[in-house]
């Protein structure tokens, strides 16, 4: 009975202990395990001042990779010293602990323990469960019954990943106009994917928290989304609606997952794109910043190494793309959002969705690894050159990385440029990348 | 009564159910219980074909909740059977089940052998239209069987 929201919840309240106890204070500190909930917990410390310097993961397929800055490397490979600390929250902590242990790679006092909320397979049907469960609908009707109006639809759209919302807003005309919907409004769980929802001019988007979604879901699945007006707009969870998986599963494409899987609308569905870089103000104002800071027009390029939802690429490959393309003269910066550092020797850049295109015109170039910001972009006047992963998993799904993702496909990002990242030797992917740009 | 009180209502009738079926089980951790509501013949008899995949892939306890009709289709395909005779009672403990949602899905402790309503509503219409057909159902959207995209390249 564990869910996303319950997990952070249990990771604040731990951090917020590390941080008063101060055992992490000027520490070298690893986290054990690569994923979502560990993700969080990076993001959490880092905004608390505590940088992470790696992850360690028993998978040999994770080594290598990196997120913000922080690589993936072997429990082996831990560096010694007295001030090495090892952060752990998994259902497997006490395999983990043991591992460190019986392995010599760290002593009892160096291990960090977050108390893990267990999913309870084993309390699973008793009375407790049921009554929270019980509790956390009823608190979903409370959502439900104060965000609704009477004469609204309500579209509950809760991915993580920002590029799955691009995705559904596409083809969300189509699937109004076929339950004639004319009042709808869109429930999202953070400002990100409010931003996005912005390229295309929706105004009616209210953000919740993760556990009020959580309640408002368990509350829409109990009652039935045609009884109430809902529609959750949730593709891949196997839990909410099985639609999106099935269709991973089969191999389809992931431009046809939400026309034509979660919207039901067959073969007959046509994506519209939102006019990008319209706002001239805006344009003009990110262009004289630019020239300003000596970037000449066409002559830069903003890398884009970080997802939510799929395997970073190890640090080396995005130090080794950069110091190629100054080699060839380019101003290169990186596309940044909280925690994520900017690759060695580049710039960083922040800037909302909504202001992407007008960097990225006057910039002229962006490499990036096959994300939501792929798709968000795809449109923009500017060379794209996207580096997919071979395989991606997606929650329970394998998917072929290119196959599956091209982006060229449904007229995406029609002129992008793709590679394959080369997971045994990284430098044939990093000649291809870097011989896709011109010499300035 | 609004649906929603309906349908808790129905939900501690199923409570009850379950528990007089289950009276004596201890369920374990990674157990799973699979719930057969479906009437479509092809779906149960997909269902009863790619049971033996899931037990296997499960690697733990299964239970098939079905009513007796069915027997014959389940039977020694890995899983323990327990007979639910009362179809009321069996659409019971499936809203008795669907209280716990997600979670109780996504762990893969309970499953539903059905087309109707239980994976989101859009279900009964993507095999309607022929997007989905009821084998990629089945295998997919009802038992998760996971699937490398390379294998399933090979297979095609």
């Amino acid at each position: 009975m564990v869910t996303y929201a319950q997990h952070r919840k249990r990771i604040d309240e731990e951090i917020k202990c590390i941080i008063a106890s101060n055992i992490l204070k000027d520490k070298r500190v690893f986290i054990f395990g690569y994923g979502i909930l560990t993700q969080y917990v990076a993001n959490c410390l880092s905004e608390e001042g505590i940088p992470i310097e790696g992850y360690l993961e028993n998978d040999s397929s994770k080594w290598g990779n990196n997120m913000a800055g922080a690589e993936v490397i072997s429990p082996s490979k831990l560096p010694k010293g007295e001030d090495i600390r090892v952060v752990i929250y998994s259902r497997y902590d006490y395999e983990m602990i043991e591992q460190l242990l019986s392995e010599n790679y760290a002593a009892k006092e160096q291990i960090v323990h977050l108390k893990y909320v267990k999913a309870c397979y084993d309390d699973f049907w008793m009375d407790e469960s049921y009554e929270t469960a019980l509790s956390e609908m009823r608190s979903g009707e409370a959502i439900y019954k104060r965000i609704k109006k009477e004469d609204e639809f309500l579209l509950i759209a809760t991915t993580a990943s920002c590029g799955d919302h691009y995705f559904w807003r596409l083809t969300l005309d189509q699937f109004l106009k076929k339950h004639g919907i004319n009042k709808y409004k869109i429930v999202v769980a953070s400002n990100p994917i409010k931003d996005v929802l912005s390229l295309f001019n929706e105004e009616a988007v209210i953000i919740l928290t993760m556990e009020e979604i959580d309640n408002l879901l368990r509350y829409v699945m109990f009652v039935g989304e045609s009884n109430i007006d809902c529609f959750m707009i949730y593709p891949q969870y196997a839990c909410v609606r099985r639609s999106g998986y099935m269709a991973m599963a089969m191999g389809r494409h992931f431009e046809e997952i939400f026309p034509k899987y979660v919207f039901c609308l067959g073969d007959d569905y046509e994506p519209h794109f939102p006019e990008l870089n319209k706002d001239r103000e805006q344009a003009d104002r990110i262009e004289k910043k630019l020239a300003e800071i000596g970037v000449k027009k066409g002559e830069g390029i903003l890398l884009s190494p970080y997802s939510n939802s799929t395997e970073g690429l190890p640090k080396e490959f995005w130090d080794d793309v950069a110091e190629k393309l100054k080699e060839k003269g380019y101003r290169v910066f990186t596309n940044v959002a909280g925690s994520e550092t900017p690759v060695d020797g580049t710039e960083e850049l922040r800037c909302s969705f909504r202001e992407l295109p007008s960097y990225l015109e006057y910039l002229g170039n962006t490499i990036a690894l096959k994300s939501g910001y792929c798709e968000i972009i795809g449109h923009v006047n500017c060379r794209q050159v996207i580096v997919h992963r071979e395989v991606v998993k997606h929650f329970d799904a394998k998917t072929n990385g290119f196959e599956q993702m091209d982006m060229r496909k449904g007229n995406l990002s029609p002129d992008a440029i793709q590679f394959i990242y080369d997971d045994k030797d990284y430098s044939n992917t990093l000649k291809e990348v870097v011989n896709a740009l011109p010499a300035l | 009564m609004e649906e929603f009180e309906k349908r808790l209502a129905e939900a501690e009738y199923g409570k009850t159910c379950f528990a007089k079926l289950f009276e004596g089980i201890k369920l374990a951790k990674g157990d799973s219980v699979v719930l057969v509501l479906s009437e479509d013949e092809e779906i149960l008899s997909l269902g009863a074909k790619y049971l033996p995949d899931f037990v296997k892939e499960n690697k733990t306890n299964v239970y098939v909740i079905a009513d007796p009709s069915k027997r014959c289709m389940f039977n020694d395909k890995g899983a323990k059977l327990i007979e639910c005779p009362d179809k009321k009672e069996l659409e019971a403990i499936a809203r008795y089940l669907c209280v716990f949602g997600k979670n109780g899905e996504a762990s893969k402790v309970v499953i539903y052998l059905t087309e109707k309503n239980t994976y989101g509503s859009n279900i009964e219409e993507l095999l309607s239209n022929g997007s989905v057909n009821k084998e990629n159902f089945v295998k997919y959207g009802v038992y998760s069987l996971d699937v490398n995209p390379f294998d399933r390249q090979a297979k095609e």
